[in-house]
């Protein structure tokens, strides 16, 4: 029978020659990534569990909670972390510490252990970030315990939705603008569903795009994004990989819940929020309302094209008076990339503060200057947009891609990137 | 597994800061669960939280359990703090429901149940073979029956203790 990616994906990981949407299923796991907010040390130390494969676990430090309340605030927390990776026998290597660290569902792309062919399970939410590289990436959120200890996980299989896509997308417009039309067209409908990307458009797009479009499964209402493996991963993959993989591909005549097609080239620049995700407009509709704050990082942003972005905007230019911008890029890898191409010059030039890697400003909870205040306005290039997320329970995120939000820092108000983007720029230096 | 209740009816599209809102984030990520069972539905169906009985069943439509992921655990963990007893609606998010079974609540996507039942009534169902019967009108309907491994799961309280049986591990 003719199976979906995510059909072949299931069946690999649970030793069966095909499953179909419904079954329940043993999947196989070939990562646990974790970031730095775990919930299941204390149960495994007093207990005296062990993980099921010390060298398949990693834990990334991303978030730094800082509350003093929360039981993983990130002084007690990096500590035990360090402790019970030492006391397993996880290599040190595994642990994304300061220095390496970067957000926990990015750092197994960019480090290789994410591979096309595998199921991938993260503790985060957004997770689904790593279906960018044709891998069946899930957050385990509240049930890593069962996971980390038998190295399986109970799956329903879940039915597909094929995502076809043509063209290439403008100038500026990227992943988060992907998405926002993703939430607006299929938030209604997606139900639980994986969306399965697939067409000519697909080679159009570097894996920063992908890994920002999979970011997006849960907002858009899916269960997972499945990337497919092209040449474009294979490139990516190479001297990143660490072991062998076998990619899957959908079979041509595979069964889909809804096929939906997509010219790339019409995608544009949309915003989302505030308070709302769903509540996704063209940029048009709130360019010119104040802001306060901008926000660029988080992990469906603050990659390296997402900087270089903001960049092109900001080079040259000061971010207005009165308004504070925050950059803060996904990884340490990714801050060492921007500093080497001259990207955290630009930033810093402009005014902007540029932080540690990782989550940043995104969740008030986080290691990071950015909190707004009563009655503030952010735009942002972060993932959720609920009240209080970013600080005061009456200030507004409104969410954008970064280009998008480095205009609005330049003005002081929400600002359309086009004219800022419509120069020759010679290299940097 | 058979569960019995009264069930309180609740439309299409119920997400997890409508089951508990979010400005109880606090009392969720400090795992006061006692605390959020007191705010359940205080904004969808405000008094709800302490009419609840030991047992209740909630019911409703399509796409239930929506929103971020952030706020599954203290909606998941409020309610069943409550009282609930299970979620049985006519489609569920795959990431709520894995919340949800993570944590030992039942919660199955029965196309057709919202029609059932209305709220109120009491309500009768066998998961491992989907019989259900609304003990208030008497009518009948038979759903697909829930997986054994799910309903393993959910006998162990949870894929936590599920998985501590599995490798033999003694809780303790």
């Amino acid at each position: 029978m003719a199976q979906t990616m995510t059909c072949k994906l299931l069946a690999r990981a649970a030793g069966l020659p095909s499953v179909a949407p419904g079954d329940a299923v043993l999947a196989r796991i070939s990562l646990m990534t974790n970031l730095d907010g775990t919930t299941f040390i204390d149960a495994f130390v007093a207990q005296g569990l062990k993980v099921w494969d010390p060298t398949r676990m990693i834990f990334c430090f991303d978030h730094m909670f800082q509350p003093e309340w929360f039981p993983q605030q990130a002084g007690k927390e990096h500590p035990k972390i360090r402790a019970f990776a030492r006391d397993q026998g996880i290599p040190a290597e595994n642990v994304y510490d300061l220095g390496r660290n970067g957000i926990s569902h990015h750092i197994p792309v960019e480090q290789g252990w994410a591979l096309p062919g595998t199921v991938c399970i993260g503790a985060d939410t957004q997770s689904s970030t790593m279906g960018a590289a044709n891998c069946f990436a899930l957050p385990a959120l509240f049930g890593v315990d069962p996971i980390v200890l038998t190295g399986d996980i109970w799956m329903i299989v879940p039915q597909a939705i094929r995502v076809d896509l043509t063209g290439a997308l403008p100038r500026g417009v990227n992943g988060k603008d992907v998405v926002y039309r993703l939430i607006r067209d299929l938030g209604d409908r997606v139900g639980g569903k994986v969306l399965e990307f697939a067409g000519p458009g697909v080679a159009t797009l570097p894996i920063d795009v992908r890994l920002a479009i999979a970011n997006g499964a849960v907002q858009i209402g899916a269960l997972t994004i499945v990337f497919p493996c092209d040449d474009v991963l294979l490139d990516y993959l190479d001297g990143r990989a660490r072991e062998p993989f076998a990619p899957v591909a959908a079979d041509p005549d595979a069964p889909y819940a809804e096929v939906v097609q997509y010219d790339l080239a019409t995608f544009d620049y949309l915003v989302a929020g505030p308070h709302e995700i769903e509540l996704v407009r063209p940029l048009a509709a709130l360019v010119g309302q104040p802001i306060d704050a901008a926000n660029i990082g988080s992990c469906s942003s603050g990659r390296l094209s997402d900087l270089a972005l903001a960049a092109e905007v900001l080079r040259g230019r000061r971010v207005a008076p009165g308004v504070r911008l925050v950059v803060t890029p996904i990884s340490a890898d990714t801050a060492r990339d921007a500093t080497a191409a001259g990207l955290t010059q630009i930033f810093l030039d402009a005014g902007a503060m540029v932080t540690q890697p990782g989550c940043g400003g995104c969740y008030s909870g986080n290691l990071s200057p950015l909190k707004l205040g009563d009655g503030e306005r952010c735009i942002s290039t972060s993932v959720e947009t609920l009240r209080g997320r970013m600080g005061s329970q009456t200030s507004e995120v409104i969410l954008g891609n970064a280009a998008v939000v480095a205009a609005s820092a330049i003005e002081g108000r929400i600002a359309d990137p086009t004219a800022y983007l419509a120069r020759e720029l010679e290299p940097v230096a | 597994m058979i569960l019995a209740g009264r069930v309180w009816a609740l439309g299409a599209n119920v997400g997890a800061t409508d089951l508990l809102p979010a400005r109880y984030d606090k009392q969720g990520m400090s795992r006061q669960w006692d605390e959020c069972a007191k705010h359940i539905l205080e904004d969808a169906r405000p008094g709800v939280a302490e009419r609840i009985r030991p047992g209740d069943i909630v019911v409703a439509g399509d796409n239930f359990g929506t929103g971020h992921a952030h706020y599954y655990s203290a909606a998941v963990m409020g309610c069943r703090t409550a009282g609930i007893a299970a979620f049985l609606v006519d489609g569920i998010g795959g990431l709520f429901q894995r919340a949800c079974i993570d944590f030992g609540m039942p919660a199955w996507p029965l196309p057709g149940i919202a029609a059932l039942v209305a709220d109120g009534d009491e309500l009768r169902i066998d998961l491992a073979t989907g019989d259900a019967r609304n003990l208030t009108t008497g009518a009948t309907a038979r759903f697909a029956p829930v997986a054994p491994l799910i309903l393993d799961i959910l006998d162990a309280g949870g894929s936590g203790p599920w998985a501590l049986r599995r490798v033999g591990a003694a809780a303790a």
